[in-house]
């Protein structure tokens, strides 16, 4: 029995993990991060700003919308994003312009909130048909 | 919990074949080192198999594809290909002591390019596969509390299993070929 008390062990955890992966309750994560377009959001802005729709689990963002921020994070690179519509507790719009020159094509995203805390979303947003340049500074030292 | 747990067990079910097939090289006549390293890869390709099934999965989900043209992944796949052709180098060998010297020589290799491919190579280039090409793994941004309380458990409990698998290989190994010298 006690020669065989690590097999007992091993198993014991493996239980445990399975049950908590469904006993414990989700806390406030971010989805998806994805083109207004691809999300079937109609967008009517100026035509360089991409309107990009995030996607939230279990968050409140409808109780005090304006304290919604949301930003995109490369290494030392940080860009806060117009929200500019929160639709219910877990869908948002944001506004995006992005320079043709970026430091890299994966960005995470951040959001913070009184009621969800930060939440982040890694690689969230994932660019194609831009000129990568890993020295490349976005946003600008002078906006930042 | 079961996409990362499983390659750790699939490394430290290598890792044991590798030491046994030094041990196997190092003057040892014993045919146990020979066993134990082949049972420690056939159960480490068995991880490995779920390894790339389960990531592939979550590629679906996360990446929109089963597979992308990815070092991590790619890297992956040649690793379970390289091991393969150790099993399918035991196979074509009929001479016992070349079989186990041959094979033995050849673990050495597979467990140098596992380290290559799968832990140094990715490092050093673009890649989506989290904790590499400069994405975030568990170390950038923390990993939240709740998920430490199941990840290192489901760590310990996958490499628990992971050896008891290999000691039930080895022992049914041992015994075949005590049948067949009987």
């Amino acid at each position: 029995m006690i020669q065989n008390s690590w097999k007992i062990g091993g198993l014991a955890l493996l239980a445990y993990v399975i049950s908590m992966c469904f006993l414990v309750p989700l806390g406030p994560g971010l989805l998806e991060f994805q083109d207004a377009q691809s999300a079937g959001v109609v967008a009517e802005l100026e035509r360089k700003v991409s309107v990009y729709r995030l996607v939230g689990l279990n968050t409140h963002w409808d109780e005090q919308p304006e304290s919604l921020h949301v930003y995109l994070k490369h290494k030392s690179s940080l860009v806060e994003l117009p929200v500019i519509e929160v639709n219910d507790a877990t869908h948002a719009n944001v506004g995006l312009v992005l320079p043709d020159t970026i430091p890299s094509k994966s960005w995470d995203v951040f959001t913070s909130h009184p009621s969800d805390g930060t939440l982040l979303l890694e690689n969230g947003l994932f660019t194609e048909g831009f000129v990568i340049d890993k020295e490349a500074t976005w946003p600008s030292p002078e906006v930042t | 919990m079961l996409h990362v747990p499983m390659w750790f067990t699939m490394f430290l079910l290598m890792g044991i074949g590798f030491v046994a097939s030094i041990r196997q090289l190092s003057a040892s006549q014993s045919e146990l080192h020979d066993l134990r390293a082949e049972a420690s890869v056939q159960v480490g390709m068995a991880f490995g198999i779920l390894g790339l099934i389960t990531g592939s999965l979550w590629a679906r989900f996360t990446w929109g594809a089963w597979w992308v043209d990815d070092p991590q992944l790619n890297g992956a796949m040649v690793t379970v290909l390289v091991y393969a052709g150790y099993l399918i180098l035991r196979a074509t060998v009929d001479n016992k002591r070349l079989k186990a010297r041959l094979s033995a020589v050849y673990n050495l290799f597979a467990f140098v390019i596992l380290i290559i491919l799968l832990m140094v190579l990715p490092r050093f280039t673009e890649s989506l596969h989290p904790g590499k090409g400069g994405n975030p793994g568990f170390n950038s941004y923390d990993l939240d509390s709740s998920l430490r309380m199941v990840f290192y458990p489901a760590v310990i409990g996958w490499m628990l299993l992971g050896i008891w698998m290999y000691r039930v290989r080895l022992a049914a190994a041992a015994l075949n070929q005590k049948l067949q010298q009987l």
